[in-house]
């Protein structure tokens, strides 16, 4: 059974807003692929559960708690009307959730780290790729070999090359392994 | 294929159904859902929310084949050229989209979302199963063989009920049905689409009721701004798309979330608790689906009459349900929180029951829809928001309610009352 409470979730949530988006605000995809990264590579439960879409893997908790955390200060949500998206950042009350959560973070900081450290500032498309191929690999049932995953991959996302997906499938692994 | 079967809904009129959806909804495991309320014990409240998900899996039927049809008629081309589809494949997709539609629904537990505590823990994921994995168990083994060897499956059609559950299942994903999952479940699903005009249909109340046409004749494929597709609507549908927003809004203040049909999902939680007890509390697992099945409403509701229930069976039965006595606004901030907690603090002695509309089910969120935009020589689209001032008031509803037994109702509000004076 998931031991995260309300208090864990939203504190890791703002953990992970604050890291990513300290010096450059996000989209709201790219926080879903961040969760879902910390989640599915990093092996850290973070209470949500993850669909996969022709967008990647997405979480309504999710979208509707970043909603919360917005009216609770911890991270802000802005509509940028010129680039047609919203931005998200660290909120004046970021440190006071993230200690709501204190022992949990600390007790998996370093697998939480690891994987925002490397994926910090990749594009939303890099990102999207590597959320799938993780998903793919961690929740799919009938896929056994690289090439398998590669292949399902480009069927579902079309739009990506397949030197990119191998190449990429061979980051993700790392990253899952390490 | 041939559809020579019709059954006359409230909310649709004339749902129209081949043999093989016949054959299927004729199945023992799709006449369950005769025996599960769509909205639990909601007719506590209003008293003609007694309908069932027999009738909302064909009304998601009857919308979801809509939405597709008006999708494929504008966007063939880009499915096409995106996808690969062909004639065929649609033919075969929409025949997809209507079973994953009927089915959706299959492993709803007695009541439907209210006992859905009560399913066991994933050993695998550490995670209590879902009712759209019991939907996929059931699929399955109850109708797998069913689809596989029926007459109208034999031309080549090639449906298998793997293609099925991989529009609900987590575990599964399907490069011919991921484009349309999000006609069962996504922002603009056709789940949603039946359930708010159904809900309020047998409620008794409008709240729920939003242009559906309009919505069918806008919806569309838009680009997300990443190299993919989702579905959206265009311009014309703006309006229709608010609608649908401001119902869910509606119904999850005034229905789903209403504060007495709320707390009945916790009095029925707690007897169903004491009914599954033989089995450690929880439903039985899906590995064992025909015992499963065999929950439905009338075992609960038998159960319940033969006073099984313990103390909260009687609740129910009485109706003598846990008053409200204190509550933050739907959009708390962390001071309204923490006033909260500090009064739940002075209410312990009472035993005091917590809920939590962030943990509703139907919650209100206000997620993110795309909107086509026209007016660029390259398709684009921007999200609601962009456009719908009425769309970017509403917040995602965090509400949190604190209630105690009825008979300390009085004594619980003096506390409150001197706390505030």
């Amino acid at each position: 059974m998931s031991i995260i409470t309300d208090d864990v979730r939203r504190a890791l949530v703002t953990y992970v807003i604050k890291f990513v988006g300290d010096t450059r605000p996000i989209g709201k995809k790219a926080a879903q692929k961040f969760v879902h990264l910390v989640e599915d590579a990093g092996k850290v439960q973070t209470g949500y559960d993850f669909t996969i879409y022709t967008y990647g893997p997405f979480s309504r908790a999710l979208d509707s708690e970043l909603d919360s955390l917005n009216s609770l200060k911890a991270i802000t949500v802005t509509y940028d009307k010129n680039r047609s998206s919203f931005e998200i950042g660290p909120g004046e009350d970021a440190d006071k959730i993230i200690s709501r959560g204190d022992a949990y973070i600390s007790e998996n900081k370093s697998a939480i780290d690891r994987i925002l450290s490397a994926l910090k500032g990749k594009s939303g498309l890099d990102l999207e790729l590597y959320s799938t191929l993780i998903f793919l690999k961690s929740h799919i049932d009938d896929l056994n070999t690289d090439s398998e995953v590669v292949d399902k991959l480009l069927s579902i996302k079309p739009k990506y090359q397949r030197n990119v997906v191998e190449r990429t499938l061979v980051e993700a692994k790392s990253l899952m392994l390490a | 294929m041939d559809e020579r079967y019709s059954v006359r809904d409230a909310v649709h009129g004339f749902v129209k159904l081949n043999q093989l959806e016949w054959d299927i909804i004729n199945s023992t495991c799709f006449q369950r859902l005769r025996r599960v309320r769509q909205l639990g014990w909601t007719d506590y409240v209003y008293p003609g929310a007694m309908h069932t998900r027999f009738e909302h899996s064909l009304g998601v039927m009857h919308v979801a084949t809509r939405l597709f049809d008006s999708i494929v008629n504008k966007d063939r081309e880009i499915l096409r050229s995106e996808h690969q589809f062909n004639d065929a494949g649609f033919e075969r997709q929409r025949q997809l989209v209507r079973l994953a539609a009927l089915t959706h629904d299959l492993g709803h537990a007695p009541f439907s979302h209210a006992g859905e505590e009560l399913f066991p823990i994933n050993k695998k994921t550490n995670r209590r199963y879902k009712h759209e994995e019991y939907s996929a168990f059931i699929a399955q083994s109850e109708i797998g063989d069913l689809i596989k060897n029926h007459p109208l499956n034999k031309n080549n059609t090639g449906l298998a009920v793997d293609d099925i559950v991989s529009f609900f299942s987590p575990s599964m994903v399907s490069a011919d049905t991921i484009v349309w999952r999000e006609l069962i479940s996504g922002q603009m699903d056709a789940d949603r689409m039946d359930y708010l005009l159904r809900d309020a249909h047998h409620a008794g109340v409008t709240y729920g009721r939003y242009d559906l046409d309009r919505l069918v004749e806008s919806i569309c494929l838009c680009p997300d701004g990443e190299g993919g597709m989702t579905v959206g609507v265009d311009e014309s549908g703006l309006h229709a798309v608010e609608g649908l927003i401001i119902a869910r809004y509606m119904m999850f203040t005034q229905v789903y979330y209403h504060k007495t049909r709320s707390i009945y999902d916790y009095h029925y939680e707690m007897a169903l608790a004491e009914l599954l007890e033989k089995s450690k509390g929880t439903f039985p697992e899906p590995a064992k689906i025909k015992d499963y099945i065999a929950w439905d409403d009338w075992k609960v509701l038998g159960k319940l009459a033969n006073g099984e229930g313990g103390e909260h069976g009687k609740i129910i039965c009485d109706r003598e349900h846990h008053r409200l006595v204190c509550w933050t606004p739907e959009v708390p901030s962390s001071e309204d929180i923490a006033e909260f907690e500090s009064k739940a603090k002075e209410l312990e002695k009472f035993n005091p029951v917590v809920r939590d509309a962030s943990k509703s089910w139907y919650k209100f969120s206000n997620e993110e829809i795309r909107v086509k935009t026209e007016n660029s020589s390259t398709p684009k689209s921007v999200p609601l928001a962009n456009r719908s001032s009425v769309v970017n008031g509403l917040e995602t509803i965090n509400q949190k309610r604190l209630y105690v037994p009825h008979c300390h109702q009085k004594e619980a509000q003096k506390i409150i009352m001197s706390g505030r004076g």
